[in-house]
């Protein structure tokens, strides 16, 4: 670990330098959700409570989907749902001032879409970024190289909203991991949806 | 489909001579400005640049996990006269000596050979060249006049010093046609997106690939009308819980303002599909569109047409869009047979 490092551990106003990774070193990461974030399941647009449920022989049956149900892999996740991440907000004194001085209620909640919900559940720190890739590319029918932009910059837009962290298998250190440090924003409850 | 492919001849060692061999099993074509050639299915293009006349494009294996990055890079030039063997094989040379000149700065061994290529089966093909080098990396290439595009090619498959990649550069590099079979049609893709629209419709603007989506757009040469070509992946997703013609209107947006149009269910490449044509009438299009064309001396694109079909086996969905200065459904149509969605 280099001076620089060790400084922004205890100095906030020192940046440490980002990680610098090859394509196939980033390919290897492997995501792991932040844990302070939960998540629900909600059904899309155009689906209605009936949703259709695809069983493992590829048959269709229509099915009420249970939307309390705990979806923690992405073969469990009915189709025609998605799910919407909820961050908790800080409760320390410069969160509670902040929220009082704009307002802000509740947590923070992101609506994904079932792309984004699938991709989501695989960020368990058992999947590589190249399993995910291929997960998509498999599922979706996708070219490899539109599946490996549209994951790698999906992890890009989780990763910088402190969503995950990326666990290196080889130096076997998590990279960019805040477990506690999901950032409060003025946007209040404002939900976002990702769009491709 | 059958290839040919080069083979070192026993008779004269400086002669390089084709053989007729079937392309592998999951390779793919792909084509830009005329040029087509058939590459392994997890490569893609990575770069292209300038226009028929004089450009270059750059397909490579960074779709699949290999970390030895494999690809093969063609450029071309227009030359209205057949230039002469000894100009193919001066560039050759030149281009050789930038790569000994490299591997001399990074202290590499070079080596370095060219020869003549012979029993070329295209015809129209004058002065085919070989050539081969090896120093970090390992180069396979051909050059050639076509006296038929009248263009001067260059096509060479790269990859690193330590893979033996002749056999795959052989069937990569003979698999190159740099002009269609019908003088009338030109084939054009991206990603798994594979059309042909005529020859005389050029690239209008540089295609757009999002993550789902791929888009080319093509305008006729002296004349306003223009097509283009949409994919989307994920289809199951982009079309849940929509009929296409709901799904035609929500994409196309503000597109439909000022369209009188009519839909009809139709089929396009053996899947249900719907066909739209209309006219552009109102004054806003007049104000923005129609005015402008008409100032450049041109007949303004009143006439549209449009076809949008689901491919479920490759789970696409497929828009081509015309808008053309005289009602012709016939444009749309062919380039629909033309456009592969399985």
């Amino acid at each position: 670990m280099s001076l620089r490092q060790i400084a922004a551990q205890y100095l906030p106003f020192v940046k440490s330098a980002e990680p610098r990774f090859t394509r196939e070193e980033s390919l290897g990461l492997r995501p792991v959700r932040n844990s302070s974030v939960q998540w629900e399941l909600r059904l899309t647009s155009g689906s209605n409570s009936n949703a259709i449920v695809q069983d493992d022989e590829d048959t269709v049956d229509e099915m009420p989907v249970d939307l309390t149900t705990v979806v923690t892999t992405p073969e469990e996740m009915p189709v025609g749902s998605a799910l919407t991440l909820i961050v908790q907000r800080r409760e320390d004194t410069y969160a509670r001032l902040i929220t009082k001085i704009f307002g802000v209620v509740g947590n923070k909640r992101i609506e994904l879409d079932e792309f984004g919900s699938q991709i989501w559940l695989l960020c368990d720190g058992t999947h590589a970024v190249d399993k995910m890739v291929t997960h998509t590319s498999t599922r979706y029918k996708l070219n490899r190289r539109q599946a490996e932009v549209s994951v790698v910059t999906f992890m890009r837009m989780l990763g910088q909203r402190r969503l995950i962290g990326f666990q290196n298998p080889e130096r076997r250190t998590i990279e960019h991991v805040s477990q506690h440090r999901t950032k409060t924003t003025s946007t209040g409850s404002k939900s976002r949806r990702r769009r491709h | 489909m059958s290839a040919v492919i080069e083979m070192e001849t026993s008779g004269t060692e400086d002669v390089v001579e084709y053989q007729q061999t079937p392309v592998r099993q999951g390779w793919k074509q792909t084509g830009w400005h005329g040029i087509t050639l058939v590459t392994p299915g997890l490569w893609n293009m990575v770069a292209y640049g300038g226009e028929y006349s004089a450009g270059n494009v750059r397909l490579d294996n960074t779709g699949d996990s290999s970390s030895d990055i494999v690809g093969v890079e063609i450029r071309w030039t227009s030359s209205k006269t057949a230039p002469k063997s000894t100009d193919l094989a001066k560039r050759v040379d030149q281009y050789l000596q930038a790569v000994e000149k490299e591997a001399r700065k990074s202290k590499t061994k070079c080596d370095l050979k060219s020869k003549p290529v012979s029993n070329d089966p295209h015809v129209e093909r004058q002065n085919v060249q070989s050539f081969t080098w090896k120093s970090d990396r390992r180069g396979h290439g051909r050059v050639w006049y076509c006296s038929e595009c009248k263009r001067i090619l260059i096509a060479q498959v790269v990859s690193t010093a330590r893979h033996d990649i002749s056999g795959l550069a052989q069937d990569i590099l003979s698999s190159i046609e740099c002009h269609h079979v019908n003088p009338a049609w030109g084939a054009w893709s991206l990603y798994d997106l594979f059309t042909e629209v005529p020859a005389d419709y050029s690239l209008k603007r540089q295609p757009q690939l999002m993550n789902i989506y791929v888009q080319l757009n093509f305008e006729q040469a002296n004349s306003q009308n223009n097509v283009s070509v949409e994919q989307w992946a994920a289809a199951d997703l982009q079309l849940r819980g929509h009929y296409m013609d709901q799904w035609f209107k929500a994409k196309s947006g503000n597109a439909l303002d000022g369209l009188k149009y009519q839909i009809v269910e139709g089929s396009a490449n053996g899947h249900a599909s719907i066909c739209v044509t209309g006219k552009r009438t109102g004054v806003w299009y007049w104000l923005s569109v129609g005015l402008p064309q008409l100032a450049k001396f041109h007949l303004p694109t009143v006439h549209y047409s449009a076809s949008l079909w689901e491919c479920p086996d490759t789970n696409k969905v497929y828009l081509i869009q015309s808008n053309s200065r005289k009602k012709d459904d016939a444009i749309v149509k062919n380039i629909v047979e033309r456009t592969r969605c399985h």
